[in-house]
């Protein structure tokens, strides 16, 4: 059996804050299983992780109209005379304009040297394009010297290499999908499905009335402040839910093992990053205390129905170690219910001594079960 | 005539059937247009292949909780430099600090429905065959709303529609010692028993390509029913131990 999906789950505790606001200021909320939790929307779990992705890959897409300069820059860089790379970087360009719709797109301004549309490209394929320009050093120097001759309309550069370079897409674009249509045609769907975030337990959101004062009112003896507000919090133990389609990924992405690696960068994000709304007053940095990622054949499986009954804190303990066992209990049942067939891996890392019974092999780390479950993807 | 089972609940449904843009409301009801697409996209149909041969299928809804309305208020491209903000219509960018795009989406939340699908017997095994392992997973109207799951509850069978009425119901049993519940139902035919209303919904999907979205109205007939008390199951679960005896028996 193949693995097509891969889902994550994290159980997270965080402490008094307002990780994502309603346009009141309140933070959102929920109605689920007949009680008001506190709730992160998707989206704006999202974008922490897309930046994290971001900042570990180091797979940064870059803007820019100056297309020809970063080709000439790498050749030069590579020990290309001045001359050549700069016209392999135009002749690039003189090859694009014959695929484009219209051709005049990729013109370039003589004076600065800089296209007329906008590119939206990740690093990689400007060093595509001078691996092409490489590969076609010879022709390059033959057309230049006018040894060579290209017949008005052809392309002077491979244009099936040229048109993928430029089809080339970020991480965060083939995992998240690109909303925005840079540029025509480039549109992507995405590979990760990201559920709201919602506390496991029954929550009020909790007023801080807070006062500023005025320093220099109070060095003259009066009293009052000089300005006086109300702000919502929340606090809770959320459960967390996202789910990878490898198949689409590896569609996006064009190979197995770049999908792999895409793989562990993104569960690894997603079980650090953190919202970052008002961080400064609240600092609620916390890290998950339960993970569960689960490899399956079938379909997704979400598990967020183990808390439709909200968690109830018995007198000497809070939510979060009921949740787990309210978790680990849910996913026994519904296996039973759905049958583990499709099931090829799951596994869980908790703060807990004992291992969780029903949730796969116990972990020692975030880390080694994220290895544990993507080398069962590879194996596949 | 066979049919299928299906259970839709998570914490967030959004079944959208007039509104785009900035305001993007829901049905209290899942649409047909959503049952279509949940069931294509399982099947792996690419945006914008005919849907034809889903026109057979009949869907009725039952009501186990018909949920609260919320509304979730999302921003696209804050804080972002002009080049990263949001194209306009003429491809041209907004002003760095003035790029926010707001738009408020609405959802049912703590809603459960059961949906029988049903239609001729070739069509609800291929239906069945890619609910069972869907290309693209089932999401209950938008895509940050996975389904729960048992969520495709019983392989082809027989007059799915009249399971509706022993189905233990995912709902808290009324304090009151009634020994009967009210239920309602969304059904494609006038029904014959209960009060019925009808509703016209625009969401018979004609083309569901992201650039010609069509639909066509259809006319749907809610009925309240009566059902006994102690298909009351509660939440949790005390629910899945009700469903699971009780689908034990459908399954033989």
């Amino acid at each position: 059996m193949t693995a097509r999906y891969l889902d994550i789950h994290l159980l997270q505790t965080i402490p008094y804050a307002n990780l994502n606001r309603d346009d009141l200021g309140s933070p959102k909320s929920v109605r689920f299983g007949y009680a008001d939790r506190t709730r992160v929307s998707s989206q704006c779990w999202k974008r922490a992780v897309r930046q994290e992705v971001e900042t570990a890959t180091g797979d940064v897409a870059k803007r820019t109209r100056r297309l020809p300069q970063a080709v000439q820059r790498r050749l030069i860089d590579r020990g290309w005379e001045l001359d050549l790379a700069t016209y392999a970087a135009g002749q690039v360009m003189a090859t694009l304009t014959t695929m484009a719709v219209k051709a005049d797109g990729f013109k370039v301004d003589k004076e600065s040297g800089e296209a007329q549309v906008l590119f939206y490209l990740p690093e990689r394929a400007f060093d595509e394009l001078a691996d092409i320009c490489e590969q076609q050093r010879e022709r390059l120097t033959g057309l230049q010297s006018g040894t060579v001759k290209v017949k008005k309309g052809d392309a002077p550069l491979p244009a099936d290499a040229v048109r993928a370079a430029l089809s080339r897409r970020n991480d965060v674009i083939n995992l998240f999908g690109r909303m925005l249509a840079e540029l025509p045609g480039t549109n992507v769907d995405g590979a990760v499905q990201v559920a709201h975030a919602f506390t496991t337990h029954a929550t009020d959101p909790q007023v801080d009335f807070f006062t500023a004062v005025d320093d220099l009112k109070a060095d003259a003896d009066q009293i009052g402040s000089g300005h006086m507000n109300s702000a919502e919090f929340s606090t809770g133990t959320f459960y967390r839910y996202a789910s990878v389609n490898l198949e689409d990924l590896v569609k996006n992405l064009g190979d197995q093992t770049t999908a792999v690696e895409l793989t562990t960068a993104f569960l690894s994000a997603f079980i650090t990053a953190m919202p970052q709304a008002k961080k400064n007053s609240t600092a609620p940095f916390t890290v998950p205390d339960l993970a569960y990622v689960a490899v399956r054949a079938n379909r997704p499986v979400s598990l967020a129905s183990a808390f439709e009954a909200p968690v109830r804190a018995p007198l000497d303990s809070g939510y979060a170690e009921p949740s787990r066992r309210q978790l680990a209990e849910y996913a026994s049942r519904i296996y039973r219910l759905l049958g583990d067939r499709g099931l090829l891996y799951h596994g869980h890392a908790s703060i807990d001594d004992k291992a969780l019974e029903h949730l796969g092999d116990a972990c020692q780390s975030f880390d080694s079960l994220v290895a544990a479950a993507v080398d069962h993807v590879r194996t596949q | 005539m066979t049919g299928l089972l299906l259970r839709l609940a998570g914490p967030m449904q959004s079944w959208g059937d007039h509104s785009t843009f900035s305001v993007r409301d829901t049905a209290k009801v899942p649409t047909r247009s959503a049952m279509i697409g949940i069931i294509a996209a399982a099947q792996g149909f690419p945006r914008g292949k005919s849907l034809d041969d889903f026109a057979a299928l009949r869907f009725t809804v039952r009501v186990d909780r018909p949920g609260t309305i919320m509304y979730d208020f999302h921003t696209v491209g804050g804080g972002l430099p002009t080049d990263r903000t949001v194209p306009t219509a003429e491809g041209k960018r907004r002003q760095a600090g003035a790029g926010t795009i707001v738009s408020r989406r609405f959802y049912l939340a703590d809603a459960v429905f059961v949906v029988a699908v049903t239609g001729p017997e070739a069509l609800i095994d291929e239906v069945h065959a890619g609910l069972s392992r869907p290309v693209w997973a089932p999401y209950l109207g938008r895509r940050s709303c996975p389904v729960e799951h048992p969520f495709l509850l019983c392989g082809p069978i027989s007059d799915a529609a009249h399971h509706l009425d022993h189905l233990p119901l995912n709902r808290r049993r009324p304090v009151s010692n009634e020994d009967t519940v009210t239920v309602d139902f969304v059904t494609e035919e006038p029904s014959d028993d209960g009060a019925a209303s009808r509703l016209t919904l625009n969401d018979v999907p004609v083309d569901l390509h992201p650039h010609r979205r069509r639909y066509r109205t259809r006319q749907v007939h809610i009925t309240t029913r009566t059902l006994p008390a102690d298909l009351c199951a509660g939440i949790g679960v005390g629910y899945l131990t009700a469903l699971d005896e009780h689908l034990q028996g459908v399954r033989t």
